[in-house]
């Protein structure tokens, strides 16, 4: 099975490592969609079906929290496991993201080995650090 | 800035330097200070919680093609490096001040980090920045000068 997935950063270099990280690893890729903060992640969530959400949290216009939160209020986008892929390094931030969902986290700056270990960890089920 | 979060800084800035780009760098010792570009770019973010302040990066402009082309993985005159300049920095900084708040502060703390901004330089703002004694100059790749410049403060 291949995946759809949505990286949203408001770096537009991070979210060309990303992709081209996917695209080297061996994960099996169907689609990769870019959002440059939270706002465009939502209007892209809502109207394509993505598997899976690799995200930054610090974002303008709307955050990677605030996103998680409106994902949350929705019972669809609710489901689809989220990564954070930032450069925090709070265990308080890392604690409040793990209560709010999220599947995983990667710090930057990330090898691609560690993500595509990461993805497939969260698509193959449990939670990972 | 005491020395033991100097020292913290540079080794953070050079450890994400190494895996976001694979670059190295060292510190320059005072009176070193490397050749003064003629254009430079600085980028800076600033950062709130426990401790305030920003952390800011400056670096001749046409080495941010090199670190864009090392961080997409492409050629340094590739279309995505040349578009990318700012951006790279940006993101340089960005991981750079997240890594060496969690070295002089700790895990257990909380920052929030503000967008990332860059502005030019002109060789005269570069030669007043390295006359700045927070200022510390680097060497990157024996090549590259850059001007790391870290200010925190105790929030009351």
């Amino acid at each position: 099975m291949a995946f759809t997935i949505l990286i949203v950063d408001d770096s537009a270099v991070v979210r060309a490592a990303i992709s081209k990280s996917l695209a080297l690893s061996d994960t099996p890729i169907s689609e990769v969609h870019k959002a440059a903060d939270g706002k465009e992640a939502l209007d892209i969530l809502k109207n394509t079906w993505i598997d899976l959400v690799l995200t930054d949290i610090n974002m303008p216009v709307m955050d990677g929290v605030t996103m998680l939160k409106k994902m949350h209020e929705d019972k669809i986008l609710s489901e689809i496991p989220v990564v954070v892929v930032s450069t925090e390094g709070s265990i308080e931030r890392r604690d409040k993201l793990t209560e709010m969902g999220v599947r995983g986290f990667i710090r930057k700056p990330f090898t691609p080995e560690r993500l595509s270990e990461m993805v497939r960890s969260v698509m193959g089920g449990g939670e990972n650090e | 800035m005491n020395s033991n979060n100097k020292t913290k800084t540079i080794e953070a800035f050079t450890e994400v330097l190494g895996k976001l780009a694979f670059m190295f760098a060292e510190p320059l010792e005072r009176g070193e200070s490397g050749d003064t570009p003629q254009e430079a770019l600085q980028a800076e973010v600033a950062f709130s919680g426990p401790l305030h302040g920003r952390l800011s990066v400056a670096v001749p402009r046409e080495w941010c093609s090199e670190l864009a082309a090392n961080i997409l993985g492409v050629d340094e005159e590739d279309d995505a490096a040349l578009e990318n300049l700012a951006d790279a920095l940006k993101e340089l900084v960005n991981v750079s001040c997240g890594h060496v708040l969690t070295a002089v502060a700790g895990e257990q703390f909380l920052f929030d980090l503000s967008p990332p901004q860059v502005n030019e330089l002109s060789g005269d703002d570069w030669r007043r920045l390295t006359a700045d004694p927070e200022t510390i100059p680097m060497i990157i790749d024996e090549v590259s000068p850059a001007l790391l410049h870290f200010e925190a403060m105790e929030t009351k």
